[in-house]
């Protein structure tokens, strides 16, 4: 049992007061501070993620050996390896998502 | 006043610059009033000197910029000597570039370092990209024209012997590079990239037969264009180029990964690929259409993957501890995602 407040309470409250901080300070600082909250928020979202499975090392496996001219195996192949992007992104950039 | 590597605003307004300086612009004498040093330049640094150059062919310039090495280095990148040769080559071409002034190799005082003329305009994506609702036809049509010019320099050609023979196969080379460096980080990290290997193999199965091998840029987007309102004023970084398939310079511009504010604009985020074909094929003598051009912008996408681990690689296994890198490699599933988007629609 983690005491709390746990870590996304944390990160989460060190986040908002970095954000908070970022109109206060120099512009020229503005591009770190950013890239700084970037990085919290990813690091958040990964603590939340689903725990790695290794579908990244199947898939991989299923690229080497699919049949290049079994063009319905190609195409599931693409919508798992679309499915995998999609849950990577949920976690790197959800913005990026919007709208697709 | 010595000087060394990694020369900073101060070093190149001192006296003893400015002294170093007269000879090299074949001037009586040089005054350096203030410098500042231009955005951008992770590989390379860029400053502007305000100058009063007196006498020589020089006297009437105002401002000139000097670009020297940053303190990182990037292994693809070429040393000063040789980016002034591919300035000079590109300007004798016809290349809208800044005018070439002068080179210094490098001694124990002042880093090497070489010397242009000041370009005015814009070059930040986002902002060129936000300038007009309207696709920006003319301007890309003349960005298609400009980079035909580039690619008429053709091997062998005297002053760029260090670029070495012109590679048979190029594109070939290119992939089996890319491959060592997602291998490298497969084995480094446990993460297995499916994508990439995805991409990977569909570069290979699709590659071109035969290839025409001329000068490429290796970096022709927005964002190494200096553009003065709609007008296309000059070529910057030249530090990539080699030779290679011209068609790969047409998939970086039209890559995904460059078209900052305007996804939907193909071409860099200013136009239409058709847009940019009218201009290069009419001053190349090409047919090319924007189905040509899908392969080299797969291709594209994984090059900035491939760039995109080698950031990382510097983090993690290279004790850089910027998060500037660390942050570019979690733009992996980006680049990933358009790489899929490119590729499944070419599923039948």
């Amino acid at each position: 049992m983690p005491d709390h407040p746990d870590a996304r309470a944390l990160l989460d409250a060190a986040r908002d007061a970095l954000v908070a901080l970022i109109g206060d300070t120099d512009r020229r600082h503005h591009y770190t501070l950013r890239m700084v909250a970037s990085a919290m928020a990813i690091a958040r979202r990964e603590i939340d993620a689903p725990a790695h499975t290794g579908s990244d090392a199947l898939l991989w496996q299923r690229v080497r050996i699919c049949d290049t001219d079994d063009v319905a195996a190609q195409k599931s192949l693409h919508t798992a390896l679309v499915a995998e992007t999609r849950a990577r992104l949920a976690v790197s950039n959800p913005k990026f998502l919007a709208g697709r | 006043m010595s000087a060394v590597a990694g020369a900073d605003a101060a070093s190149w307004t001192s006296p003893a610059f400015a002294a170093m300086l007269a000879p090299l612009l074949a001037a009586s004498r040089v005054a350096i009033e203030s410098c500042e040093r231009l955005a951008g330049g992770a590989i390379q640094q860029n400053f502007v000197l305000a100058v009063d150059v007196r006498d020589g062919p020089w006297s009437a310039l105002t401002r000139i910029v000097l670009r020297t090495s940053a303190p990182t280095h990037v292994a693809a990148s070429r040393p000063r000597d040789e980016e002034y040769a591919l300035l000079v080559a590109a300007a004798v071409a016809g290349v809208a570039v800044p005018r070439p002034i002068a080179l210094h190799r490098g001694d124990a005082h002042w880093p090497a370092f070489m010397l242009m003329t000041h370009v005015a305009g814009d070059t930040a994506g986002r902002v060129l990209t936000r300038a007009s609702a309207a696709p920006r036809v003319r301007l890309v049509e003349a960005i298609g024209a400009n980079l035909a010019h580039v690619h008429a320099i053709l091997t062998p050609h005297p002053s760029l012997a260090f670029l070495g023979e012109p590679p048979l196969r190029p594109t070939v080379e290119l992939i089996d590079g890319y491959r060592t460096t997602i291998e490298h980080w497969r084995a480094l990290t446990g993460d297995a990239r499916p994508v990439l290997a995805w991409t990977l193999r569909w570069l290979e199965l699709q590659l071109p037969p035969l290839e025409p091998v001329a000068l490429v840029h290796r970096d022709y987007r927005v964002g190494n264009l200096i553009v003065d309102v709609d007008r296309l004023a000059a070529t910057l970084d030249w530090e990539f180029a080699g030779w290679g398939n011209p068609l790969e310079d047409l998939g970086w511009f039209c890559a995904p990964c460059w078209r900052f504010a305007r996804p939907d604009l193909a071409a860099g985020g200013l136009a239409d690929i058709d847009d940019l074909l009218r201009g290069y094929n009419a001053a190349a003598g090409s047919a090319h259409v924007a189905a040509d051009l899908r392969y080299w912008q797969v291709l594209a996408q994984l090059r900035w993957a491939v760039i995109a681990l080698q950031q990382a690689l510097r983090f993690i296994e290279g004790g850089e501890r910027s998060l500037e890198l660390a942050l570019t490699g979690r733009m992996l599933p980006e680049l990933e995602w358009q790489m899929l988007e490119l590729t499944g629609d070419t599923l039948a």
